[in-house]
């Protein structure tokens, strides 16, 4: 037990959470104490995760310390390890919280944030481990499970790119966010000659995937035929992998209050996939970040998005059946449930297995990412939808603020962040 | 055990085991602090060691006071000492008040002096929050063995420069408080 709770990073704790962290058995000892949890292991008067004989570690001891003989100061000198909240019931009973999170106090600045930074985290997270599918390799590879930004092997897909470095999906998701900053808004040209300045350089060691070349070609053959003439950049490639999902989140924080909201999604989906159903799923991933964005439960967001889905025709109507199946899967493990839908790329088995880990660890980022890497297949692809949808529920500070630092471009990102941020005030 | 006694405390509210736990933490403390408070005065020597000698031989003899007042509380409640006096020692409620790296380091000595007795000070206050009006006999008790360590506190405090506590060295006599206990 204690193995698996060591090196917990800053973050958000589920009263199960919490109460895992006791003390006994030689589990490190965390307490609650007003929203703040505390590591207690060291100290000499928590033994055994014991304090003063009436006072057990992982729990919430808030409402002890008007009695105790000493007072919150004592606190001050262990070390803080992240936050943790009761949930208060409807009559005032407190309830203890079962992983959903609760949203509405987090500000729409910290939303947008937390969901641009949580996509690009979640991709970089997965780069040592991206399409490993055999779990049994995987397994050897990383005994403990990908603990999250390893360094691609020789042989593998991203060999080259190190810890930190992001896969080629955030490599395109950082050429979004700055035609957004550059623009101020969403410009398909801007994008799209951005994209190809990127993608098709020489020099670009990373991966190029179908909807990358694809895309590419398409680009070279509409010139090749009319030269000199304007490209629209509508005609990608016909494909339905995550390669949009993938890197929506600062557009979604630009456009989601906007009546054109939906189209501008269409058409930044076009660029690359001119493909239906890449624009359903794309149109579903942006319908949960706008309703995150406006305060909503992840629950409620990912339903709400299943709604309007059902009333966009056959494409439309495929995507609510994942979703329903997804939301009809939270209780297996995340592991088990990518396995059924399919751990490969096609969104059809990448979104909802994307959304069930969401859904499963609804409230804790950090258990979210590892879940999701350890069940291996297109796990970075997946990453990235799972990061700005938690990104967005638990606000940015549900992300370790370490591995926002360990990404390469962190430097990029955040002043992309900082534009998009500035702007949707 | 004293059968009526602890029949007397449970029906006040009170968690005897939980009570008795304490209690025996708390002795544990007590012996242990005697023995560490031995060799802090051994040390306490010098220009400026010799002035605290007096005063912390007197805090140690009166915390061994306090263990002996604090034993025959446990077992009439229904408690025991551990066989094991390893065990005993660990399971102290106040952390060792071990010799200072430099035990010519005057104020890292009043430091170590202080914190245990704040720990007992802030021990006992706990126990007589627990039983007041409810077990009169620990309350008793724990409330006696306060008062000393309220003053053991205030001695050790004024030699580092936090102001005056009004109170005096005792002379000659230990324990005014916890004295009847161990008659
Ligand atoms: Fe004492
Ligand atoms: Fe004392």
């Amino acid at each position: 037990m204690s193995r698996e709770l060591q090196n917990v990073e800053y973050r958000h704790f589920t009263t199960q959470e919490l109460n895992r962290y006791n003390g006994i058995n030689g589990a490190p000892a965390y307490i609650a104490y007003k929203e703040s949890v505390f590591d207690v292991t060291g100290s000499f008067h928590w033994q055994q995760g014991t304090h003063q004989v009436l006072h057990q570690a992982g729990m919430d001891l808030t409402e002890c310390m008007a009695e105790a003989p000493h007072g919150e100061e004592f606190l001050e000198k262990f070390p803080k390890v992240g936050t943790y909240r009761k949930k208060l019931h409807k009559t005032g009973v407190n309830m203890p919280d079962q992983g959903s999170g609760t949203q509405k106090e987090h500000s729409l600045d910290d939303r947008i944030r937390g969901a641009i930074w949580g996509q690009f985290v979640g991709d970089a997270f997965c780069l040592g481990s991206h399409w490993i599918y055999d779990l049994v390799e995987l397994n050897q590879r990383f005994p403990n499970g990908p603990q999250g930004f390893e360094t691609p092997v020789a042989g593998h897909y991203h060999f080259g790119k190190r810890s930190g470095d992001l896969s080629h999906y955030g490599d395109g998701a950082l050429v979004i966010l700055q035609s957004l900053a550059a623009q101020g808004s969403f410009d398909t040209v801007d994008f799209g000659l951005r994209f190809m300045a990127l993608f098709d350089s020489p020099g670009y060691k990373g991966y190029r995937d179908h909807a990358t070349k694809e895309t590419i070609a398409n680009f070279h053959t509409f010139h090749d035929g009319n030269p000199g003439a304007d490209y629209t950049f509508q005609d990608g490639a016909d494909d339905d992998q995550p390669a949009t999902v993938s890197r929506l989140a600062p557009l979604a924080a630009l456009y989601f209050r906007s009546e054109n909201y939906l189209s501008v999604v269409e058409r930044a989906t076009r660029v690359c996939q001119n493909n239906q159903r890449a624009v359903a799923y794309a149109l579903a991933h942006a319908l949960i970040l706008r309703e995150l964005f406006s305060g909503s439960h992840l629950h409620d967001a990912v339903r709400a998005s299943g709604d309007i889905m059902a009333t966009r025709g056959a494409a439309g109507s495929e995507v609510n059946e994942w979703i329903n199946a997804a939301m009809a899967a939270t209780h297996l493990d995340v592991w088990e449930a990518t396995h059924q839908f399919g751990q490969a790329c096609p969104l059809k088995a990448s979104f909802p297995s994307a959304l069930q880990c969401a859904l499963h660890h609804g409230g804790n980022f950090v258990d979210a990412l590892r879940a999701n890497a350890a069940a291996g297949g297109d796990n970075a692809g997946r990453a990235a939808m799972i990061g700005a949808w938690l990104g967005a529920g638990l606000g940015v500070d549900a992300l370790p603020l370490k591995w926002r630092e360990l990404l390469t471009a962190r430097e990029e990102i955040s002043a992309g962040v900082e534009r998009i941020a500035a702007a949707v005030q | 055990m004293a059968k009526v006694t602890r029949e007397m405390v449970e029906k006040t509210g009170v968690n005897v085991d939980q009570l008795v736990e304490l209690l025996i933490k708390n002795a544990a403390a007590e012996l242990t602090t005697f023995y560490y408070y031995t060799i802090l005065r051994v040390n306490l020597i010098g220009l400026e060691g010799e002035g605290l000698k007096e005063i912390a031989e007197t805090a140690r003899i009166e915390d061994r006071n306090h263990f002996e007042a604090l034993v025959p509380r446990i077992y009439e409640l229904g408690g025991k000492l551990p066989d094991d006096m390893k065990a005993f020692h660990d399971m102290s409620a106040c952390p060792p008040a071990r010799l200072p790296k430099d035990p010519t380091d005057i104020k890292a000595m009043l430091t170590v002096l202080v914190e245990a007795e704040r720990c007992a000070v802030r021990g006992y206050t706990h126990i007589c929050n627990l039983t007041a009006g409810k077990d009169h006999r620990t309350y008793d008790l724990s409330q006696a063995i306060l008062n000393e360590e309220i003053e053991h506190e205030s001695w050790f405090s004024e030699f580092l420069g936090e102001g005056p506590s009004g109170h005096f060295l005792r002379r000659g006599d230990t324990s005014p408080f916890v004295s009847k206990f161990l008659r």
